[in-house]
C-alpha cells in the first residue's frame, strides 16, 4: 500500500514539473507575469509532492515494508533506526530521490527568494523544472524507488557492510545535494542567456547560488574524505577513485567562477568566461551524476550497475548540447566593456587561477575518462592510478599556491599601490622555508617546494591581517572601533583570506601526509611488541564477538597506558564481505592509524600501522575555507558604514585599498 | 616594511621550515616486502595498493613477494613478472619515460595556453607613434 502511494506522489510530481517546466518557458517567452506566478506554483507543488514520497519511503524503510523491492534489497530488520533513514540514499532509485527532493525544494526556496524580472524568473522556473522533470521521470519508469515485489520475503537482504556506518548519515546528505544544486546557478545564467539581458545583474542572481553548491560540495568533499579515512582502511582519505574525482570537477569550475566572477564585477571583465563556468559546473556535476550511476567506469562507489546509464548520456549530451548553444546564440552581448591590459595585475592574476583550475579539472576528467576513452580507441582499458594524477597535479597546485601568495599583493589594473612594494615578502618566506627544511634533514624536493610556496601564501595572508591590527593599534581607542567596521565593510575580502588560510592549512596536511607517513606491515603472537615512529605498540590478544550475521574480531594493543581496539567485521549475509574498524590516535601533529588486516588462528594478529601526520590539519582547514568564503558572501555586504570621525573614515578608506 | 620586518620574517619562515621538518622526520625504515608491495596495485580493485588490499589474491601476492625476496630475487624483477602477468595497470607507478597518459593534457594546455597568449597580444591596444606619419 505505501509503495502504490509513493508511486502516485512521484506520478502526481512529473505532471507538476512537466508543467511548470512549459509554463515557465512561456511566461518567459512572453514576459507574462500570472504565467510565470503559476509556474512557480507548480513548481512549489511539485517539490511539496517530491518531499511527500522522501517521507514516504523513509516510512517504508523504517516500518520494514518489505513489499517494496527498494527496502528489501537494502535494509533488514536488524539494521538500527538511524542507518534505516540513511539507507533512503543508500541504494541506486533512493539517492536518485534524494537528488530530485534537494534540486525541487532548494531551486523552488532560490526562485521565490530571487530578484530579477518575471521574465527571469520564469525562464529560470523553467530550467530547475526541466530538469525536475528529467529526474522525475527516471525515478518513475526507470529506478523507481517504490516497485513492488511479486513475493514478500520475510527480511531484507541489510544494507552494504561499507554503508554500515555513522559517516554514512552526513556524508551522501552534502555530496549529493552539492550534486543537485548546481543546477540552481545553472538555471539563472541560462534564464539570463534566453532573457537576452546585458546588465551586471546576473551576478547577483548567481554568485549566493554558486557559493551555496560549492559550500555544500565542498562540505560533502571533505567529508567524503574523512569517510575514507575512518572506514576504508587503507591509510590515506583520497584515492583518486572516478567517483571522488567527478566530485571535484564541477567543484573546481566553481571555484574559478567565485575568483573571475570578482574579474567581471570590479572591471566589467571576463563576463563570457563566468557565464561558461557557471554552464560548465552543471554540465560535470550531471556527467559525475551519469559515471556514477552508470557504472560505466570501475569505481568502489557504482553499488550498483544499472540501466540509467543512457538515460543520463543522454541528458548529459543534451545539458552540454543547449548550454554551448545558448552561450554561442548570445556570444554578442556578452562582449566585455573593458579589455585586459597585458599587465601585471590582479584581474591578470584571477585569469591566471582561473587557468590553472581548470587544467586541473581538464587533467582529472582526461585521467577519469581514458578507461573509456581507450576501450573506444583501442579495443583495451587503459587505467591511470595515483602517480598519474600526482604527476599532472602537483605543478599545477603548486601554480595555484604561487598564485596565493603574489596576487593578494597585485593592484587591480596595474597601478601603484603600497601593497606592491610587499612583494619581497613572500619571496623570502618561502626561500627561509625551504632552508629550514633543508637545515632539518628534509631532502625530497616535492616537500621543500610544497612547503616553501605555503609559507609564501601563508605570509601574504597574514600581512592583509597584520594590516587592519596595525592600522588599529596606531589609531586611538575609538578608531579600534572602525578597525572593527573595516573588517566587517570588507569582510568579503577578509573572509576570502580565512578561506585563502584554510587551502593552505589543507595543502599542509595533504603535503606533510604523503611526503611524511611512514608506514608497516607486521604479524603479531600475543605480547609481542612493534615500533613504528615514536610509538611502540604492544599486542595483547585478539576476541571475537557475533552480532546477526556479523562477525567481528577485535585486536587490543596497548600504547604505554592507552588501550587501541582495530577490528574487522565479516557478514555472512552479504557473501562474506567485510569491513574494517580503524583505530586512530589523533594529535594535531600526526595520527597513529591502526588496521587489523586478519586474525589468524594461532592468536596472531596481522596489523597495518600508519602513522600519518598532520591529518587533522585538512579537516580543520577544511572548515575554515567553506567557512570563510560562506562568512564573506551569503549576507550581502552593506553599501555604507557609519564611521563619525573623518580620522576613524579613513582608517576604513585605507583598509579597502 | 622595514630591514627589521623582511629578517623577522625570515627568521619566523626558517624556523617554521626547520621546526615543522625535525616534527616530521620519520624513523621507520620501510622493508622489502613492503617497498615491493608499495609498487603494486591490487589486481581486482579499484585504485588499491596491493599493501592495504586483504582480497585472497593479494594475500597470495605478498606470500609470494616474501618468497621471492627471501630467494633473492631483485625487486625490480618481481615487478616486472606481475606487470607482465596482470598488464600494466598492476603498476602503482607508471613505467618510467614518457607515456601518452601523461602528455596528452599537458599539450592540450600548451594549446590553450599559446590559443590565449596569441588572443591576449591581439587584444592589446595598439601603440601610440610619436608624430604625424597618418
Amino acid at each position: 500500500m505505501l509503495g502504490i502511494i509513493g508511486g502516485a506522489a512521484l506520478l502526481t510530481a512529473l505532471v507538476l514539473a512537466g508543467f511548470a517546466a512549459l509554463l515557465g518557458f512561456w511566461s518567459g517567452l512572453r514576459d507574462h507575469e500570472p504565467a510565470a506566478r503559476l509556474a512557480r506554483r507548480a513548481l512549489y507543488a511539485a517539490a511539496a509532492m517530491v518531499a511527500f514520497a522522501s517521507g514516504w519511503l523513509v516510512a517504508a524503510l523504517v516500518s520494514h515494508d518489505f513489499a517494496i523491492a527498494f527496502v528489501a534489497e537494502h535494509t533488514d530488520r536488524a539494521t538500527p533506526v538511524p542507518l534505516l533513514v540513511a539507507a533512503f540514499y543508500s541504494g541506486q532509485a533512493g539517492s536518485l530521490l534524494y537528488w530530485t527532493l534537494v534540486l525541487t525544494v532548494l531551486g523552488s526556496i532560490a526562485i521565490a527568494a530571487a530578484p530579477g524580472t518575471s521574465q527571469l524568473r520564469g525562464f529560470a522556473t523553467g530550467v530547475i523544472a526541466t530538469v525536475a522533470t528529467f529526474f522525475i521521470l527516471v525515478l518513475t519508469f526507470v529506478a523507481n524507488p517504490f516497485d513492488l515485489l511479486t513475493t514478500v520475503p520475510a527480511d531484507g537482504a541489510g544494507l552494504n557492510p561499507l554503508l554500515r556506518d555513522g559517516g554514512m548519515l552526513i556524508h551522501p546528505p552534502f555530496l549529493l545535494g552539492g550534486f543537485s544544486s548546481f543546477a540552481l546557478p545553472f538555471s539563472f545564467t541560462v534564464a539570463t542567456l534566453l532573457a537576452g539581458r546585458s546588465d551586471a545583474d546576473w551576478l547577483a542572481a548567481t554568485r549566493r547560488l554558486a557559493l551555496l553548491s560549492w559550500g555544500l560540495q565542498g562540505v560533502g568533499l571533505t567529508l567524503g574524505m574523512w569517510w575514507a579515512y575512518h572506514v576504508l582502511g587503507w591509510g590515506g582519505y583520497w584515492g583518486w577513485d572516478p567517483v571522488e574525482n567527478v566530485a571535484l570537477l564541477p567543484w573546481l569550475a566553481t571555484t574559478a567562477y567565485i575568483h573571475s566572477s570578482q574579474v567581471e564585477e570590479r572591471r566589467r571583465l571576463l563576463r563570457g568566461w563566468n557565464f561558461g563556468l557557471l554552464l560548465l559546473a552543471f554540465c560535470l556535476s550531471v556527467f559525475g551524476t551519469f559515471v556514477v550511476r552508470s557504472g560505466v567506469i570501475q569505481s568502489v562507489h557504482s553499488f550498483v550497475a544499472s540501466d540509467v546509464g543512457p538515460w543520463f548520456f543522454g541528458f548529459l549530451v543534451a545539458a552540454v548540447g543547449l548550454s554551448g548553444a545558448a552561450l554561442a546564440w548570445r556570444s554578442r552581448t556578452l562582449g566585455d566593456a573593458a579589455r585586459l591590459e597585458p599587465r601585471v595585475s590582479r584581474e591578470a592574476a584571477f585569469l591566471l587561477n582561473n587557468l590553472v583550475l581548470i587544467a586541473l579539472a581538464a587533467a582529472i576528467f582526461w585521467g577519469t575518462v581514458l578507461p573509456v576513452f581507450s576501450q573506444l580507441m583501442t579495443g583495451q582499458q587503459a587505467v591511470v592510478g595515483a602517480s598519474f594524477y600526482e604527476r599532472v597535479s602537483a605543478p599545477l597546485f603548486l601554480a595555484l599556491l604561487a598564485l596565493l601568495a603574489v596576487g593578494p599583493l597585485l593592484p587591480w589594473r596595474g597601478g601603484g599601490t603600497p601593497r606592491r612594494r610587499l612583494l619581497p615578502v613572500p619571496a623570502i618566506a618561502a626561500a627561509a622555508v625551504g632552508a629550514g627544511l633543508l637545515a632539518g634533514g628534509v631532502t625530497e624536493p616535492g616537500a621543500i617546494l610544497a612547503f616553501a610556496a605555503i609559507g609564501a601564501a601563508v605570509s601574504t595572508v597574514l600581512i592583509e591581517y597584520l594590516r587592519v591590527a596595525r592600522l588599529a593599534a596606531g589609531a586611538h581607542s575609538r578608531h579600534l572601533s572602525a578597525a572593527a567596521r573595516l573588517l566587517v565593510r570588507n569582510r568579503r575580502r577578509y573572509g576570502a583570506y580565512l578561506a585563502h588560510l584554510g587551502i593552505l592549512i589543507v595543502a599542509a596536511g595533504i603535503a606533510g601526509s604523503h611526503f611524511f607517513q611512514q608506514e608497516r606491515q607486521v604479524v603479531l603472537r600475543p605480547q609481542q611488541t612493534v615500533a613504528v615512529g615514536r610509538y611502540a605498540l604492544q599486542y595483547t590478544g585478539s576476541s571475537t564477538s557475533t552480532t546477526g550475521d556479523a562477525v567481528r574480531t577485535t585486536a587490543a594493543i596497548r600504547l604505554g597506558d592507552e588501550r587501541l581496539e582495530p577490528s574487522r567485521t565479516v557478514y555472512g549475509g552479504a557473501g562474506g564481505q567485510s569491513s574494517t574498524h580503524v583505530a586512530i590516535r589523533s594529535t594535531p601533529l600526526e595520527d597513529l592509524y591502526v588496521v587489523l588486516a586478519s586474525a589468524g588462528n594461532d592468536g596472531s594478529a596481522t596489523l597495518l600501522i600508519f602513522v600519518n601526520p598532520m591529518v587533522t590539519w585538512i579537516w580543520v582547514g577544511a572548515a575554515l575555507l567553506v567557512g570563510g568564503v560562506l562568512l564573506g558572501h551569503l549576507k550581502p555586504v552593506p553599501q555604507t558604514v557609519p564611521v563619525r570621525s573623518a580620522a576613524a573614515r579613513k582608517l576604513v578608506v585605507r583598509g579597502a585599498e | 616594511m622595514s630591514l627589521r620586518g623582511y629578517v623577522l620574517v625570515l627568521l619566523l619562515a626558517a624556523a617554521a621550515g626547520f621546526g615543522l621538518a625535525r616534527a616530521l622526520a620519520g624513523t621507520t625504515p620501510v622493508s622489502r616486502d613492503l617497498a615491493v608491495q608499495q609498487r603494486l596495485m591490487c589486481p581486482q580493485c579499484s585504485q588499491t595498493r596491493l599493501d592495504v588490499c586483504d582480497r585472497p589474491i593479494c594475500t597470495d601476492m605478498k606470500a609470494d613477494i616474501h618468497r621471492r625476496l627471501a630467494a633473492g630475487e631483485p625487486e625490480d624483477s618481481i615487478v616486472r613478472g606481475y606487470a607482465a602477468r596482470y598488464g600494466d595497470s598492476v603498476l602503482a607507478q607508471p613505467r618510467g619515460g614518457v607515456d601518452v597518459a601523461t602528455l596528452v593534457p599537458w599539450v592540450l594546455a600548451a594549446a590553450a595556453l599559446a590559443l590565449l597568449i596569441s588572443t591576449f597580444l591581439r587584444r592589446a591596444p595598439p601603440r601610440r607613434h610619436s608624430g604625424a606619419g597618418a
